[in-house]
């Protein structure tokens, strides 16, 4: 047993490393914007995040790029390569001969998914546009709601079948995924084609300003949860919707952020986070924005046949990464628990000079603890 | 569906399946009551319990939160001594508070935070336990309890500032927090636990083992089996 006086001093060197946490975090900015350069020095983005080395984001242009240094207030980006959304979610030679086999057997209305619902929820909320909320943030029923409304009812004048979901997950703390997870499980029992988590992200006005039939509209950022096993089905699926917006309205989609999370992506591939605009733009504008990209996205949005092969090969690529991953961690495991010992143990078992340096299996079996 | 999406499904479910069964047997379950109690976890997760009708409504899962719960009283009621069964109750306590704590003054959003919360709760639990008893039981209970514990001081936070979010305990299911981190917790404090073991030497196994070398938990571990 761990004596009284140890424990309380880990206790309270737990609570001291917990309440740290935020410390070490990367918290918004409230002094200023760190710009985004590459390479040659030309601006790529700015935002009022903290930045950090290895982090990665995918330009309107479709270049990844990624932090390789930051400065002061300035992150240098290389480029990590020119995506080919096209090629990323086209399908393979082989995917189209099994395409070809499987649609004499299969009718139409199979692959383009029986009208099932496009489901749209907010895990926070609460989040506003100040210059026509008045606030950043608003408990119970934000701003964004109201833009979710506007996505919703484009889709609907299209004929399609949608569940939005206005549940608050006030207050915008640390557990208002764990919240919304709940939300988001209720929409998925009902069978939703996509799933989307509609946000407004906190940057300068001008990051999400644009122009659409010069009318003002906010653009919109997808982001992707990197610590998520699902994350390459989910990352095909948001090229899917990029490459089809890009052809429509290009820019529209300002970019794919990587994100340090998993935002509930992995509940389903065909899940979507968007930010539609920054708290510094207007409503209104961002209303406009998401009526458009839901017009330029509905393709994707609600097809299953559509995305479905590219977001099968994220999935399969996710599916390898899973089990490799969980093979390592057995084997560590394994290792850890004196399997190689054993290993060699139980094989020399066999040998008659190993035979007398066995010991009972009882005393092989590592102590049970508590 | 895609070939890939199959295969993805599939992985996930056995390696979750697998990994839930590896946690349960830790909990005093054979394999037979392990398989059945996450049937009737699955099942359950289809089962909302009103518990306040009012605003803001609170509601708890049959398979996201009772069952959890009631496996986390059986292991507490099963240990072996009054201690142990103490150190549960804290650990729980101590966990729900950390949790609560945390996610009041940790910043997450999507490009703000280092890691997932859901992953953070089983953390907190798994090391908090290990911290307190060294136990697998206790990381299980008291990130089950711990995560139970956050959700019901979010019920009374909305009830005080009189502001309508509903509370839905374990209302994922299976796929709740209230689960994911009781599974991590485990494996954490079990990972922990062998990786320290490993470190000092490993379990000494020879016959000659020096009483030295013996970790206390092992002796006080023997007694508690018996």
């Amino acid at each position: 047993m761990v004596k009284k006086g140890q424990t309380t001093l880990c206790l309270i060197l737990l609570l001291m490393a917990a309440l740290s946490l935020p410390a070490g975090a990367e918290r918004e900015r409230e002094d200023g914007y760190y710009t985004l350069v590459d390479e040659e020095g030309r601006t790529i983005c700015r935002t009022a995040h903290e930045v950090r080395k290895g982090d990665q984001y995918l330009t309107a242009d479709n270049k990844l790029y990624e932090v390789e240094e930051v400065k002061e207030d300035t992150a240098h980006l290389k480029l990590v390569r020119q995506v080919d959304l096209e090629a990323a979610v086209a399908p393979s030679l082989l995917s189209r001969i099994a395409e070809t086999i499987a649609g004499l057997f299969t009718r139409e209305e199979y692959v383009q998914g029986d009208n099932r619902p496009v489901a749209i929820y907010h895990t926070h909320s609460d989040e506003s546009y100040v210059p026509t909320d008045g606030r950043a943030s608003i408990r119970g029923s934000g701003g964004i709601i109201q833009v979710g409304d506007s996505l919703a009812q484009t889709l609907r004048e299209r004929g399609v079948n949608i569940l939005h979901d206005k549940t608050p997950h006030d207050p915008h703390d640390a557990m208002a995924y764990d919240r919304s997870r709940r939300t988001a499980v209720e929409l998925l029992k009902k069978n939703p084609i996509a799933l989307i988590d509609l946000h407004r992200d906190a940057v300068p006005a001008d990051e999400y300003a644009g122009e659409v039939n010069n009318t003002a509209v906010t653009k919109a950022q997808l982001v992707i949860g990197r610590q998520n096993p699902n994350m390459k089905a989910n990352e095909a699926f948001a090229y899917q919707v990029k490459a089809v917006v890009d052809k429509k309205y290009p820019g529209l989609i300002k970019g794919i952020f990587y994100g340090d999370g998993k935002y509930n992506q992995d509940l389903a591939p065909r899940m979507l986070l968007v930010e539609m605009g920054a708290h510094t733009n207007s409503r209104e504008e961002a209303e406009r924005g998401a009526a458009i990209f839901a017009s330029a996205a509905q393709e994707v949005l609600t097809r299953a046949g559509a995305s479905n092969r590219a977001v099968g090969r994220g999935a399969a690529s996710s599916a390898l990464w899973i089990v490799g991953l969980a093979l390592a961690g057995v084997a560590v495991y394994f290792v850890l628990n004196g399997g190689l010992g054993r290993i060699r143990s139980e094989a020399g078992g066999g040998g008659p000079e190993a035979g007398s340096e066995n010991t009972p299996q009882g005393d092989q079996e590592p102590p049970k603890e508590e | 569906m895609s070939t890939g999406l199959l295969l993805l499904i599939g992985a996930g479910i056995l390696i979750l399946l697998g990994l839930a069964q590896q946690v349960l047997d830790r909990l005093y379950l054979n394999d037979k009551q392990a398989l059945l109690l996450l049937a009737a976890m699955i099942a359950g997760s289809f089962i909302e319990i009103p518990l306040y009708r009012g605003d803001p409504p609170v509601s708890i899962n049959l398979g996201g939160a009772i069952i959890p719960l009631a496996l986390s009283i059986y292991v507490l009621y099963r240990a072996g001594t009054a201690k142990e069964t103490n150190r549960g109750i804290v650990g729980a306590l101590l966990v729900g508070a950390l949790i609560y704590g945390v996610s009041k003054i940790y910043d997450f959003d999507t490009d703000v935070g280092f890691i997932e919360p859901q992953y953070l709760w089983g953390i907190l639990a798994g090391v908090t336990a290990y911290l307190i008893g060294r136990s697998r039981r206790l990381a299980f209970i008291g990130a089950t309890i711990g995560v139970i514990l956050a959700d019901v001081a979010h019920a009374v936070e909305t009830a005080i500032t009189g502001r309508y979010a509903p509370t839905r305990i374990g209302g994922a299911g299976v796929l709740d927090t209230v689960v994911l981190a009781g599974l991590i917790g485990v494996i954490l404090a079990e990972v922990i636990g062998e990786t320290r073991e490993s470190l000092q030497g490993g379990p000494d196994r020879s016959p000659e083992r020096p009483e030295g070398l013996q970790e206390p938990e092992q002796r006080e571990g023997g007694e508690e089996h018996g």
